[in-house]
């Protein structure tokens, strides 16, 4: 009987130690993505609205939570994800228009959706109201107008069901603009992962006393994300080799980011948002991709799912 | 005090855990693939015919030395079977000779992280072949004192297999340094380590002792 036990705990043993040598995960090459099929608009020179032809194309903007200051004070005190619930952005795109009838989809924290609605043109202005396709309770109505040889958007979103979702209202003003692939656009800032975190005990003297406490390190990159443009040139092993995890992720991502992809990540999302260049426009970018930009991800993904699996475990 | 009592059942123990982490890295390799696990970023290299031919043998014949390796420091196996000891010291040398060491020493050159750590690989690959054939040339000479030196230091770089793996796992769970730099560190720090080891084991327990027969 001693002995059944031995076997036992030697067997469940040597069956754990599997973690020891490779953490078994589920890798995903690319963030899923709602097939949304849209007509991609034929866009005119101008940002100022003369024509209805002028309406055509992507309007982006802040996509804020309609809310008072005091509401969404206490938000921020009871919701530790307020801050990407209350402010998005949004990527409003009207893709075709006939006669008074629009057709057209918005982007908003990587979620596609499509709308359809009426455009009312009188004397000063152009109208648009416009609802969502009610798949969700996610879905509402959008409530827009623009003033004739203006630029700038003005409207509202109001949800289908108010009672269901966090925001029930939200407000933007939004601008044309062009999506323009820019193989230059440059990483300046640190990713730092908020929701990926260790708690690590720090040693510090102050006043020749050492003192020991704990602090949190976020899964962040470190400056050698910056030294490399990976829609440029192609990347050597070498060079790939000793980046952190986070390095290879963001170098893979700005790839996708640089030609508009719109990420469903949070953490992704609201650090590509930062910057000036990035514009979330399509669901689905392979094809868009070059030659170099298709040989550094394959180099990129290899070597991120090598550190996903084996950076911390017994090997080399 | 109890601990020093089984501190030998606890290091075999600890051996023989280390062993079945190598084998299940062996296993990965099997059955054959050239893009898996380590390969995977190595894909320059295994198109090379020669890479190739001595990865594989690398792999799959290396892991045979953790186990005739460890058989010949039994005592109770050299003097109750020494001919059992003989057999697999030859198919230690054999295997070490011919197979492992001289794909080691092609795969060296080869290795990840610039010429830091291929003069690392190729250094320990070389004293590998070394070690290993001066121990078997003294028994020859029947010079046992000597072929033991020898066999303590072969062992010690075959155990680099363990301690390479192991220092790079702590480097990571202690440092979390850029996986090249602990890499790096881990390629000179962990031959060097064993041999550092060998020696004191030499000078303390061979050197002004007569040889067991």
């Amino acid at each position: 009987m001693k002995y059944i036990f031995i076997i036992i705990a030697v067997l469940g043993f040597f069956v754990s130690c599997k973690k020891a040598i490779k953490n078994e995960i589920e890798f995903a090459e690319i963030q899923g993505f709602e097939e949304i099929s849209f007509v991609k608009p034929k866009m005119t020179n101008s940002s100022v609205v003369n024509s209805k032809d002028d309406l055509l194309g992507y309007w982006v903007g802040n996509f804020d939570a309609n809310l008072s200051t005091n509401e969404k004070d206490s938000m921020y005190r009871s919701n530790p994800d307020a801050e990407n619930i209350l402010n998005r952005k949004i990527t409003f795109s009207i893709d075709e228009i006939e006669g008074d009838s629009i057709v057209g989809h918005s982007i908003v924290a990587g979620n596609i959706s499509l709308f359809k609605g009426v455009l009312i043109e009188n004397e000063n202005y152009f109208i648009v109201e416009a609802e969502e396709f009610k798949r969700t309770n996610y879905d509402g109505i959008f409530n827009i107008s623009i003033a004739k040889s203006d630029s700038i958007f003005k409207g509202y979103w109001t949800a289908f069901y108010p009672n269901q979702v966090n925001i029930p209202q939200r407000k933007f003003n939004l601008k044309k603009k062009f999506f323009i692939y820019d193989s230059n656009a440059s990483l300046g800032m640190t990713f730092i992962n908020t929701d990926k975190s260790n708690s690590i005990k720090v040693t510090d003297t102050i006043d020749d006393e050492v003192e020991v406490y704990e602090d949190v390190e976020f899964y962040s990159t470190t400056d050698n994300v910056f030294l490399k443009n990976a829609s440029v040139e192609l990347l050597s092993s070498d060079f790939v080799s000793n980046l952190s995890k986070a390095d290879i992720f963001i170098l893979r991502n700005s790839i996708f980011a640089r030609h508009g992809f719109a990420f469903r990540d949070k953490q992704l999302r609201m650090y590509f948002e930062f910057y000036d260049w990035y514009m979330p426009v399509f669901g689905d970018v392979k094809d868009d991709f070059t030659e170099i930009e298709k040989e550094n991800i394959e180099l990129l993904l290899r070597y991120e799912q090598n550190a996903l699996e084996y950076y911390d475990t017994f090997g080399r | 005090m109890m601990f020093i009592r089984y501190s030998k059942y606890f290091l075999w123990a600890a051996y023989l855990f280390f062993c079945y982490l190598l084998f299940l890295i062996t296993i990965q390799y099997i059955p054959y693939n050239t893009d898996v696990a380590f390969l995977r970023i190595k894909q320059e290299a295994i198109i090379l015919t020669h890479y190739e031919i001595a990865f594989f043998t690398h792999v799959y014949t290396s892991i045979f030395l953790m186990i005739f390796g460890a058989f010949q420091f039994s005592n109770y196996l050299k003097k109750n079977f020494i001919a059992l000891h003989k057999i697999s010291g030859k198919v230690y040398f054999i295997i070490l000779m011919f197979f492992s060491a001289p794909s080691g020493l092609i795969m060296s050159y080869y290795a990840n992280g610039g010429s830091y750590t291929q003069v690392s690989f190729i250094l320990l690959s070389l004293f590998w072949i070394v070690f290993t054939f001066f121990s078997y040339y003294f028994i020859l000479k029947k010079d046992i004192q000597n072929h033991q030196k020898f066999a303590i230091r072969s062992f010690a770089l075959t155990l680099s297999a363990i301690s390479l793996r192991l220092f790079k796992y702590l480097l990571v769970l202690f440092f979390e340094p850029l996986p090249m730099d602990a890499y790096r560190t881990a390629a000179w720090s962990s031959w060097l380590f064993n041999l550092f080891i060998a020696e004191l084991i030499i000078y303390y327990k061979i050197r002004n002792k007569k040889p067991v027969l």
